[in-house]
């Protein structure tokens, strides 16, 4: 045998590599021009000042100089605690109900838990308004406190983000292994001793997670407080005031890195908890099923009775409010409200607008995600590309509405830059849609694929089939479900979002998420209600329209799942 | 083609026939870690080659440069002929089955078998009869319009077979094929496989960890451990011969003490002087491993020669046909393997006293690093 070293090998290349090494660079350059540039302006933006100096952190010194500015970051962050403190027992017994307990009628608990889902943040808002606003019929229980301000604040994000909460702790709690407790009741221990030792553990990072979900969208949230914030700053408001109201676009960048700082945190704690949440369900658990237990289930049913009530009644008067005459005074119902054109100069033109932008975010999003998520899995070449791609495509997660919507402002308005015609576009509220919700939808198309076995393209090779032929053929139909919830998440997202897109649209691409606002802002509370009632029933339409494809889909192209 | 196999069987290191596949000085790593070091093997055409190893021995990653899918750092691989180095797998010629089949859900089992024919743009009619003679081969012609979830493990194993054969390749590949199904119908298709490889004559290797698994279907067996090939050799070779202490103690069970070479003909271990054919290799007073299998440790019998020694029954383990007995020889723990009939004839039970003949031609000796 040769002494000499062995010869090192340089692979070819196949299509299929240069295909997959193509896919990833188009997705590089996706997160560099629409997520990695606007952030970067952003942040250089808030070390210069209004004729482009650069004066190092003399902004930051102004903001923390301005006892207003300053109030609203310790505002956010207590209501932010607050709601936290409020919504997680809250959500976690529900949660405890639905998948622990025997308690009856479930899937319509279930159904209401995620009514908040569907409406803009603003629904609960206006809903107490009608109820404990300057007009409202039961505005003497508050006993002279106002409802605008911190109690609104929380009560409407306790509402609003209840059911982000109770998806993850059902998703925590639901993975149980019967075998733990037949073992727990085999050692005699008292059930007191097993909520102790068993199911709260197993829940333990799954309510850590849910508590900075729910922190983040306290402190990102727009709508609530715009609407019945009254006089009290926070920060989501206060920038919104100083970029739209003063046009102090530095001090809007300052408080926007000061906005990301918080949930940039949170994000990264969220993380941690995640990755120590271990499997607790291996491949050979038993699942678990609840027996009968009236002392248990008999108290937990009332609870959930009372929430959904709370749930359906606060929809029930936003969408009472928007159909009488002059609430309170005149109860007569009316469809008047509903005329937009008359408040506001878009009228219905608002709702086709986000139809548009929801369906093109929905249709041409979804395919993008799972693309990108596709190659940035499967491509043997460029892997350390593609591994710091994965890292890029969860950072949105942590970015709120707000600050990317600001970042697009500062970086396609810039007159330098070739790509400013996206500036007062549809496209530029589509793009920045798919960016802002982009996480989600990764996370769920990588679910997905690493379900599917990693061999499939080993095989394809093997056979010498183009890997374009087996993503159309195997992993494009295998994923088709999941493909349908991510659209129809960016477009319910994009239909309610108002955050992002305050910033960014244009006379004649008014969204009806800002509609809502902007009717509320100049004193149309009914048609605002009217408005995020049109809103809510959209995005409970598609929800349905899911519903119905899934199940044509289930029938047509699912059937080897059956046995 | 028979004949070709029979006579590569007989042969040890080198292969008989043609060349069809020679690796030359493979290293596979990942980041620091050396999975494959500098490899180097020749497979006969119309060979059948088991890669037996323990979990993480390189044994898969070996599979997986041969074809392709994880490129090896260093050296060569050469596929009748043309060095297929540096092509992608679509550019090689093998089929591959997998541990897990990865058969494509969604399809049924004709449109698995015919996945390949099809991007091939054959006519119609001939993937039909394609995939018929295919799904004959594997005794699955009446499943054809089954999907593989509707099958059973053994027939998706078979469908995955037939796929990976379907374009006519030169060499097939199987990663662990087996590990996945109960223990019957595993060694029913393991005689299914081999005696489909005998009749399509095709060049195969197929990566195992199961050792009763090599042995019996390999006309050679590569013994693998961190990385590196430890023995190649037929299957009698490596279980009689093994050429390292690895081998020794991965294939098959065997005795292993520490012991000393006293003379030309006999080691010491314990207090118990051994008669030992291969101690004439070596010098006296090297430090050696000595190993025993446990079937050659005999009950005595007059005619029997070889070093014979009192033992005390300390254990027996019954495993039907055979029962392990656990000994006290001489103050030398060992474990003996006898016939259900011997241990019958023996009455070997706890405390039994006993005397036993270790033939002197058994004995193995491997160094020992003092």
């Amino acid at each position: 045998m040769a002494v000499v070293a062995a010869a090192r090998v340089r692979p070819i290349w196949s299509a299929d590599d240069k295909l997959l090494f193509a896919v990833v660079a188009a997705a590089g350059l996706f997160f560099t021009v629409f997520l990695l540039f606007p952030l970067a302006t952003l942040f250089l933006e808030s070390f210069r000042d209004q004729r482009g100096a650069f004066v190092g952190f003399a902004n930051y010194l102004r903001y923390f100089e301005t006892p207003s500015l300053l109030d609203s970051l310790w505002n956010s962050v207590w209501t932010a605690v607050v709601t936290t403190v409020i919504v997680i027992p809250t959500a976690f017994i529900f949660a405890y109900a639905m998948t622990r307990s025997a308690v009856p009628g479930k899937a319509l608990f279930r159904a209401t838990a995620l009514i908040p889902i569907l409406a803009p943040s603003l629904l609960p808002a206006l809903a107490l308004i009608y109820v404990f606003g300057n007009q409202g019929m039961l505005r003497h229980l508050l006993f002279g406190h106002s409802i605008y301000g911190p109690l609104g604040i929380v009560v409407a994000q306790v509402f609003y983000t209840f059911p982000h909460a109770f998806l993850i702790l059902a998703t925590a709690l639901s993975g149980a292994d019967a075998r733990l407790y037949e073992a727990a009741e085999a050692l005699r221990a008292s059930r007191l001793r097993v909520l102790r030792t068993v199911t709260l553990p197993m829940a333990r990072y799954g309510m850590v997670s849910a508590s900075f979900v729910v922190f983040t969208l306290v402190l990102t949230d727009f709508g609530i407080p715009k609407v019945i914030g009254g006089s009290f700053p926070v920060l989501a408001t206060e920038v919104y005031k100083q970029v739209v109201g003063q046009q102090n676009f530095q001090m809007g960048a300052v408080v926007g890195v000061v906005l990301l700082l918080p949930a940039v945190i949170a994000f990264a704690a969220d993380q941690w908890a995640q990755r120590r949440q271990v499997a607790v369900v291996g491949a050979r658990a038993v699942p678990f099923v609840p027996k009968r237990r009236p002392l248990r289930d008999g108290p937990l049913f009332l609870f959930c009775v009372l929430v959904s009530a709370l749930m359906i009644g606060l929809v029930g008067v936003a969408v009472w409010g928007s159909l009488v005459t002059f609430w309170p005074w005149n109860l007569t119902l009316t469809l008047r409200n509903y005329a937009f054109g008359t408040f506001i100069s878009e009228g219905w033109g608002t709702w086709w607008t986000s139809v548009r932008l929801s369906f093109c975010t929905a249709v041409i999003g979804a395919p993008l995600i799972f693309v990108f998520a596709y190659a940035m899995e499967r491509a043997r070449k460029g892997a350390v590309v593609a591994s710091f791609l994965r890292f890029l495509a969860i950072i949105p997660l942590a970015v709120p509405g707000l600050v990317l919507g600001i970042a697009y402002i500062f970086f396609f308005n810039a007159p330098a830059n070739p790509l400013g015609f996206l500036y007062g576009t549809l496209t530029i509220l589509v793009l920045n849609s798919i960016v802002h919700f982009y996480t989600v939808g990764h996370l769920a198309s990588l679910t997905q694929l690493k379900s599917l076995d990693p061999e499939f393209e080993s095989v394809s090779a093997s056979l010498k089939v183009p890997i374009l032929r087996t993503f159309a053929r195997v992993i494009l139909p295998m994923s088709l479900p999941v493909l349908l919830d991510v659209a129809v998440y960016l477009f319910v997202n994009a239909m309610t979002t108002v955050s992002a897109v305050v910033f960014l649209y244009a006379p004649g691409i008014m969204p009806a998420s800002v509609a809502v606002v902007q009717m509320d802002e100049a004193g149309f509370a009914s048609p605002a209600a009217a408005m995020a009632t049109v809103i809510l029933l959209t995005s409970a339409a598609v929800k349905g329209v899911q519903v119905a494809v899934d199940d044509w889909l289930s029938a047509r192209t699912q059937a080897w799942k059956r046995r | 083609m028979e004949g070709s196999v029979a006579r590569a069987s007989t042969k040890g290191q080198a292969c008989a026939t043609e060349p069809s596949l020679i690796v030359e000085r493979v290293t596979k790593r990942f980041g620091a870690f050396v999975a494959v070091e500098d490899v180097s093997l020749v497979v006969g055409r119309g060979e059948f080659v088991c890669f037996l190893g323990p979990s993480g021995c390189g044994k898969t990653t070996l599979l997986r440069v041969i074809a392709g899918l994880d490129p090896q750092d260093e050296g060569r691989i050469i596929q009748d002929g043309r060095d297929v180095s540096a092509l992608p797998p679509s550019a090689r010629d093998f089929g591959i089955v997998f541990q897990s089949y990865a058969l494509f859900p969604n399809m049924t089992v004709a449109a698995n078998v015919g996945y390949g024919l099809v991007s091939q743009r054959k006519p119609k009619a001939e993937i039909d009869r394609r995939v018929r003679e295919l799904l004959d081969l594997v005794g699955l012609a009446d499943q054809a319009w089954k999907y593989p979830a509707q099958l059973s493990g053994g027939q998706q194993q078979r469908v995955a077979l037939a796929r990976a054969l379907a374009l006519d390749p030169g060499l097939l590949l199987l990663d662990e094929p087996l590990s996945a199904l109960d223990a019957l119908v595993r060694a029913h298709l393991r005689e299914e496989i081999k005696s489909l490889q005998r009749r399509l004559g095709i060049t195969t290797i197929m990566v195992t960890h199961d050792q009763d698994e090599a042995l019996s279907t390999a006309d050679r067996v590569v013994v693998m451990n961190r990385g590196r090939i430890e023995q190649v050799g037929t299957p009698e070779e490596v279980y009689r011969h093994p050429r390292t202490l690895f081998v020794a103690g991965f294939v098959g069970r065997m005795n292993s003490l520490p012991g000393i070479v006293l003379d030309s003909a006999h080691v010491q271990v314990g207090a118990v002087q051994l008669a030992c054919r291969s101690a004439a290799e070596r010098a006296a007073g090297d430090a050696v491993h000595i190993c025993l299998r446990p079937e050659d440790l005999l009950p005595a019998a007059p005619a029997e020669i070889g070093t014979r020694l009192p033992a005390t029954v300390r254990g027996v383990e019954y495993l039907g046909s055979i029962a392990r007995a656990m000994l006290d020889a001489a103050g030398l723990p060992l474990v003996m393997e006898v016939q259900d009939s011997a241990l019958r004839r023996l009455a070997l039970r706890p405390g039994a006293a006993i005397e036993i003949v270790i033939p002197p031609d058994r004995v193995l000796l491997f160094d020992r690093a003092e």
